[in-house]
C-alpha cells in the first residue's frame, strides 16, 4: 500500500511524497499516525544524514496513533497506541538487559520508515496501548517523557535543588518529571532563548541568569548539549553531586579528572529509556494539562518540508508535532 | 397592572443566550467559546482545589479586590468585582438604563449588552459596524440623547479593535452624562501598540467605565470573575445594586493565585497570538474573507453548515455566525496548536472541495 510520507533524500532534501508499505505480517501492526513529534535527533539527521540505514528515509520516532490492522491479534484495531522507538538487535548482551543498551541500537525512522507518514508498519510488541480518552496530541509526548523520566530516574532521592541546562522539549519534560517525582524539589533553568525561558518560568522554574555561578547544585541535568555544556554542567554541580547528560553533545571537550574526583561527582549518560514508556503514558493520562504547554507548534504534513529545515537555525520553543492527516 | 402575563410579555423578545458547545471525544476541541486553551497555571488549579475547604464560609473579597486594584494601579474605590463581566452588564443596565432610555450598540453587538438593555426597558439604537469595526463617528451622533453606549473593543463577534486616537475623539463627542462602557474582555490579545491607555482616558472622561474579565487571558471562565474600573461615584452606585457575595470564595482564591502567575499568563497570551497569526495567514492563503482580529478568535466568511460536519469528524466545534449576528460566517476561537493544525487541515479540505 502507498502512504503519504515525508521523504528525506541522501542529499538531505526533504519533500512530501509517497512510499510503499507492505501489508502487516503476523507480529506486526499497521498504525494510522495521529501525531508524530519532532525530536532533536530528527533535526540532527536532517542536518547530517547520520544513523539512517535506508533511503529515502521517513523519520519520526515519537508517535501516537491508532491500530488499523494487527493480523496476530496482539492489539485490537482501533486501539490508541504510542510507539516504543528503540530498535534493538535482540541478540546482544545489552539487549538481554534492556533494548536501549543494545550494542547496535537503532531507532524507528532511522532503521525503517517512521511516523512522519500517514501510516507506520511496526512490530506489535513495540506498541504500548493508551487509555482511549488520552488525547493523541498529548500521548505523542510519551516517548520524550519516557526519556526525561529515565534521565530524572538517575536521581534516586529528592536532590532538593536541581539545575536543568537547556530548556528545549527534553529539558522542559525533565523539569516536569523532577517536580512530579519530587514535588518540593526546586528546579532552576539556564537557557539563553527568551521564549524558552518564558516557558520555563510559566511552568514554575527559576531562571538562572547567565553568569550567575554562585550556587552549586546537587543535581545538574545537561539537556542542552552545546559545545562545552558538559564542563559547564560539571562546574555547576555541588560536592557529591550528580550530573546527568541527556542531550547529544557532539563536540570533544577537555575535562579535569581530578576535579571529578575531588568533587566526588557522578556523571551519568542517559540514553533513551528503559521501562518508562508505560509510566509516561500513565503520567500523561493523569495530568494532560500539566504537559500541554510543552507542545508549542503543530504542523500538517505538507507544512513540514518548509518548516523543519527552519528549525535547524531557529529552534522551536517547545515540542513541534506533525499531523499527517488533514481531518 | 403587572402580574405574570405582563412580565412574560416583557421578556418574550429577549433572546436566550446560546453558549458554545464542546465537541465530544478525546480531542476536546471546543473552539466556540473563546476560552483559554492552556487553562490556568498549575498553582491556580491547586488553589481552586484547596479553596473547596472553605465552602461553608461566606466569601471574603477584600484581599482579591485589593490585589486586582494593585495589579491595575487603581484605587480600590474605583474597582468593582462582579460574577463574570456579564453580571456587570446586568448591573449597568439596572442602574443606568430604564424605560424610555436609549442604549447605543454596534450592529452586530455583544448579545448580552442588547439583552440586558432590553430587559431594563431601554430602546436599542444600533449602529452598523464598518468592516467589523465600530463606526465611532456614527455612534457619537447616536449617543447625543443616549444613556449608555456599549463599546466592546476588541469587538465580539468580529475581533476588530477601535483605533486609540479615534476613541479619544469619540469620548470628546459623547455627552458627559452618557455612560460609555468600554468592554476590554479581549484587550490582552491585542497588539500592545493598538491598546488604548484606558486608565488615562478614565482620568479624563469620568463617564467612561472599563469592563474587564478574568475569563479570557486569565483562564477562569468557569469561575466567573469580572470587574469594572470607573469613577468612584459610578462604582459606588453599581456596588449598592450588586448582590452580596456575588463572587464566590473559590473564584476569589483563584484570582489571588492567578495574579501571581504573570509568566503563565504572558506565555498563554503569546501562544494565542501566534496561533491567531497562523490562522489568519491560512485564511488569507485560501482566500477566505475574515475580520482582522485582535482578540482570541477569528471570524471568517464560511458557512457553518458547510464546515461543521468536517470539523465534528475532526473533534472540533466553532461558533455559528448566525448565533452572533454574522450570517454566513463562523467565529473560530484560537485554541491549542494541535487543534489549530487540525482546523487548518479541515479548511484546506473544504477549499479544495469547492
Amino acid at each position: 500500500m502507498k502512504v503519504a510520507a515525508l521523504l528525506l533524500g541522501r542529499d538531505l532534501s526533504l519533500r512530501l511524497g509517497e512510499r510503499e508499505l507492505g501489508e502487516p505480517a503476523a507480529g506486526q501492526a499497521l498504525v494510522r499516525v495521529e501525531w508524530a513529534g519532532v525530536c532533536g535527533s530528527d533535526l540532527h539527521v536532517l542536518r547530517t544524514g547520520d544513523w539512517v540505514s535506508y533511503w529515502p528515509a521517513t523519520l519520526g520516532h515519537e508517535v501516537a496513533g491508532v491500530v488499523e490492522a494487527c493480523p496476530g491479534g496482539e492489539l485490537a484495531p482501533g486501539t490508541r497506541v504510542v510507539v516504543d522507538s528503540r530498535v534493538g538487535c535482540g541478540t546482544c548482551e545489552g539487549c538481554s538487559r534492556s533494548p536501549q543498551l543494545c550494542e547496535r541500537l537503532a531507532w524507528v525512522g532511522e532503521a525503517f520508515p517512521g511516523g512522519f507518514a500517514s501510516q507506520l508498519l511496526i512490530s506489535a510488541s513495540a506498541l504500548v496501548a493508551c487509555p482511549p480518552d488520552l488525547e493523541p496530541a498529548i500521548a505523542v509526548l510519551a516517548e520524550p517523557l519516557a526519556v526525561a523520566m529515565h534521565a530524572a530516574g538517575h536521581a534516586a532521592a529528592d536532590p532538593g535543588r536541581a539545575l536543568v541546562i537547556g530548556y528545549g522539549p527534553v529539558g522542559a519534560l525533565v523539569h516536569l518529571e523532577l517536580t512530579r517525582r519530587f514535588p518540593r524539589c526546586e528546579v532552576a533553568v539556564r537557557e539563553p532563548d527568551p521564549a524558552r525561558r518564558g516557558l520555563a518560568e510559566a511552568l514554575g522554574a527559576r531562571i538562572v541568569p547567565a553568569g550567575e555561578e554562585t550556587a552549586r547544585w546537587p543535581l545538574v541535568v545537561d539537556a542542552a548539549g552545546y559545545p562545552g555544556s558538559l564542563p559547564d554542567a560539571i562546574s555547576q554541580a555541588s560536592k557529591g553531586g550528580l550530573v546527568v547528560l541527556v542531550a547529544l553533545g557532539h563536540a570533544t571537550v577537555t575535562l579535569d579528572p581530578a576535579a571529578l574526583v575531588e568533587q566526588g561527582l557522578t556523571v551519568a549518560g542517559s540514553n533513551g529509556f528503559a521501562g518508562e514508556l508505560a509510566a509516561a503514558v500513565a503520567a500523561l493520562h493523569a495530568g494532560p494539562d500539566r504537559y500541554r504547554p510543552v507542545v508549542t507548534e503543530a504542523l500538517l504534513l505538507d507544512e513540514a518540508p518548509r518548516r523543519l529545515p527552519e528549525l535547524l537555525t531557529v529552534p522551536s520553543t517547545g515540542k513541534v508535532v506533525i499531523r499527517p492527516w488533514a481531518g | 397592572m403587572g402580574g405574570i402575563s405582563e412580565a412574560l410579555r416583557r421578556v418574550a423578545h429577549i433572546p436566550a443566550y446560546q453558549p458554545g458547545r464542546a465537541s465530544p471525544g478525546p480531542a476536546a476541541g471546543k473552539l466556540s467559546s473563546n476560552e483559554a486553551p492552556l487553562g490556568p497555571a498549575p498553582s491556580v488549579r491547586q488553589a481552586i482545589a484547596a479553596a473547596g475547604g472553605q465552602a461553608s464560609r461566606y466569601p471574603e473579597q477584600a484581599d482579591s479586590h485589593e490585589l486586582i486594584a494593585e495589579h491595575l494601579g487603581v484605587p480600590t474605590s474605583q474597582l468593582l468585582l462582579t460574577n463574570g463581566s456579564d453580571e456587570l452588564c446586568y448591573l449597568i443596565a439596572s442602574v443606568f438604563l430604564g424605560p424610555g432610555s436609549i442604549a447605543v450598540l454596534g450592529e452586530p453587538c455583544y448579545q448580552i449588552d442588547a439583552a440586558v438593555s432590553l430587559l431594563a426597558g431601554a430602546a436599542l439604537r444600533r449602529v452598523p459596524l464598518a468592516a467589523g469595526a465600530h463606526d465611532l463617528a456614527e455612534m457619537a451622533k447616536a449617543a447625543r440623547d443616549a444613556a449608555v453606549v456599549w463599546l466592546p473593543s476588541p469587538h465580539n463577534p468580529t475581533g476588530v479593535t477601535v483605533d486609540a486616537s479615534e476613541l479619544q475623539g469619540f469620548l470628546e463627542e459623547v455627552p458627559p452624562d452618557c455612560l460609555v462602557v468600554l468592554d476590554e474582555a479581549y484587550r490582552a490579545y491585542a497588539d500592545p501598540a493598538l491598546r488604548p491607555d484606558s486608565l488615562a482616558l478614565l482620568r479624563r472622561y469620568p463617564n467612561l467605565l472599563i469592563q474587564r474579565t478574568l475569563s479570557k487571558d486569565w483562564a477562569l471562565a468557569g469561575l466567573r470573575v469580572g470587574y469594572a474600573i470607573a469613577a468612584e461615584r459610578l462604582v459606588s452606585a453599581l456596588a449598592r445594586t450588586r448582590a452580596p457575595f456575588s463572587v464566590n470564595s473559590v473564584a476569589l482564591a483563584a484570582v489571588r493565585a492567578a495574579l501571581r502567575e504573570a509568566a503563565w499568563h504572558d506565555m498563554s497570551v503569546a501562544r494565542v497570538r501566534e496561533e491567531r497569526s497562523r490562522l489568519e495567514a491560512e485564511l488569507a492563503r485560501l482566500g477566505i474573507e475574515h475580520f482582522p482580529s485582535q482578540a482570541n478568535f477569528v471570524t471568517a466568511r464560511i458557512e457553518h453548515a458547510a464546515i461543521a460536519p468536517a470539523l465534528r469528524a475532526a473533534g472540533l466545534t466553532v461558533r455559528d455566525g448566525d448565533d452572533l449576528g454574522i450570517p454566513g460566517g463562523v467565529r473560530i476561537s484560537v485554541g491549542w496548536a494541535p487543534q489549530m493544525a487540525v482546523l487548518r487541515g479541515v479548511l484546506r479540505q473544504l477549499s479544495s472541495a469547492e
